[in-house]
């Protein structure tokens, strides 16, 4: 993470929460730590297996071990009930196994 | 002191009285096509008057669902009359459409192509029909409307992370001050609360509503396994959401938090004011008609069919759809967004994360903005032009709860 006095642009929602979303881009030198605009930090470690919480709620499970600072998305986090979206690319979102011919 | 929508500090407006007594805030001419086959002379003869718009089934063979949909949208309080355009081999029969409309005291009129011509007789025959019905809507008597007449219901589409964090809770605040003025509010989207059945039974009225609720909900997690579809696309996940749990709790937001009356059905009015919970998902049947919400418009023409005057549609990545017989609102809490879009997007919420507008001040705007297209101010969509709206095969029973109507 950054240094202790550095105040990144993340909005906690809930207490319970382990993660945070950045409300502008959060750049870093270390690409699992570049954090797009609306997406979600980590804000306490997460062991694989174990719930992702937002909003106070579990939103999905790490799919890996989660560091604090670390981006949470389709590549570390999957859903309990749709499998397909880890398939899909984290930075676009697009599906790569779409048949188009 | 928090500002307050008591009903008496916002303006009243005039309306337009259909005869089974419901109130409309537009006088619209709509044209049914009931078939594809004939949908191109339908959107010829609307083309010519400036407040028709166009919707119909494009299925040759029947569907109680979608003739459900056509009949409520017809009978729908923002139209004044009605044209039903028919080829003539379709099993839907636009004269018994006509027929029941007429039995609510709207005027309505159908004709059929194949009896009358081709296209070139059936647009000059069609263009002389509606204008002897727009006669007739014109003379619609007005009264006096305001807020707790209105029925508002809302939808989120192409949504990304300012979409839960501000979009959704701002409708859902608005949503509480509307239920408390004694308005109607509707919210859908059950495919879109997967993992939230708690959340969801504790908003319940009482007990039994709970048990629709939970009832309503088992239905669609259930659908989606079936047929292995989670409403959760592409943008929402370049948006920041990583899953349709995550994305439910922030659609979710929508409702608000006064208490949930009860469960209706497409093509249903709800049996009194308060929050109500439109269920789309198909009921069980020995074929499945296929994916759980197609697209926005679906869900927004089913909320209409329900009666809403006006639909509030959140949107974090942007959009640009209307709908044909309740003008659409569209709100964002992306301000990036509202920049890149606005004359397409109603409303800017970005305030509200940016620090600068409370959601309770946003709220406020939101329910003068509202009130202004209710008194005849075109949305952005309706100004546009836009008037997507799609009428989908589907199979849903009608009894639970019993058809309602207000007429």
């Amino acid at each position: 993470m950054e240094s202790s006095d550095t105040v990144l642009p993340v909005l906690v929602i809930h207490p319970d929460d382990n993660c945070a979303v950045a409300l502008e881009e959060i750049v870093s030198t270390d690409p699992g730590k570049c954090i797009p605009k609306g997406h979600k930090m980590a804000t306490k470690p997460i062991d694989e297996g174990k719930p992702v919480v937002r909003y106070g709620y579990t939103i999905g499970l790490a799919s890996c071990a989660i560091a604090v600072g670390d981006w949470i998305h389709l590549h570390n986090c999957k859903s309990r009930y749709d499998d397909r979206g880890n398939s899909l690319d984290p930075q676009s979102g697009n599906a790569n196994d779409t048949q188009y011919e | 002191m928090t500002p307050n929508m008591n009903n008496s500090t916002l303006p009243d407006w005039p309306g337009y009285v259909r005869p089974d007594g419901q109130l409309g805030i537009r006088n619209l001419l709509l044209v049914v096509y009931t078939v594809e086959c004939s949908r191109f002379v339908a959107e010829k003869i609307a083309a010519e008057f400036q407040s028709a718009q166009v919707i119909g089934f494009h299925g040759c063979y029947d569907n109680p669902y979608a003739v459900r949909q056509l009949l409520a949208l017809a009978r729908h309080p923002n139209v004044g009359a009605v044209l039903f355009v028919g080829l003539g081999c379709e099993y839907t029969r636009a004269e018994k459409l006509a027929h029941c409309v007429q039995q609510s005291g709207k005027p309505a009129e159908s004709f059929l192509i194949q009896a009358n011509g081709g296209t070139l007789t059936s647009v000059l025959r069609g263009k002389e029909r509606l204008s002897a019905l727009k006669a007739r809507a014109d003379l619609a008597p007005r009264c006096r409307m305001n807020v707790q007449h209105l029925t508002i219901g809302c939808e989120c589409g192409g949504s990304d992370s300012t979409s839960g964090l501000a979009g959704n809770p701002l409708v859902g605040k608005f949503f509480d001050h509307l239920v408390d003025a004694g308005g109607t509010a509707l919210f859908e989207e059950t495919v879109e609360m997967i993992g939230l059945e708690n959340v969801l039974t504790s908003r319940a009225a009482s007990p039994s509503v709970a048990q629709q609720l939970s009832a309503t909900y088992a239905k669609a997690e259930n659908y989606c396994q079936r047929v292995r579809q989670y409403s959760a696309s592409p943008g929402n996940y370049a948006g920041g959401l990583t899953t349709i749990e995550e994305k439910s709790l922030g659609a979710f937001a929508k409702s608000g938090s006064r208490p949930i009356q009860g469960v209706i059905r497409t093509s249903t009015t709800p049996p009194h004011c308060g929050l109500w919970l439109l269920d789309t998902v198909p009921d069980n049947h020995y074929i499945d008609f296929g994916y759980t919400n197609p697209n926005d418009s679906e869900g927004i023409t089913a909320l209409v069919s329900c009666g809403c005057h006006i639909v509030l549609f959140v949107t974090g990545r942007g959009s640009l759809i209307g709908s044909p017989i309740a003008p659409l609102i569209k709100v964002t809490a992306n301000g990036d967004t509202f920049q890149r879009m606005q004359g397409d997007i109603d409303f800017d919420a970005s305030g509200i994360l940016a620090g600068t507008e409370s959601l309770e001040a946003a709220a406020v705007r939101l329910q003068h903005a509202i009130v202004a297209v209710a008194s005849g101010q075109k949305s952005c969509a309706e100004a546009l032009g836009h008037h997507e709206y799609l009428i989908p095969y589907k199979f849903q029973n009608r009894n639970q709860p019993k058809d309602q109507c207000h007429s």
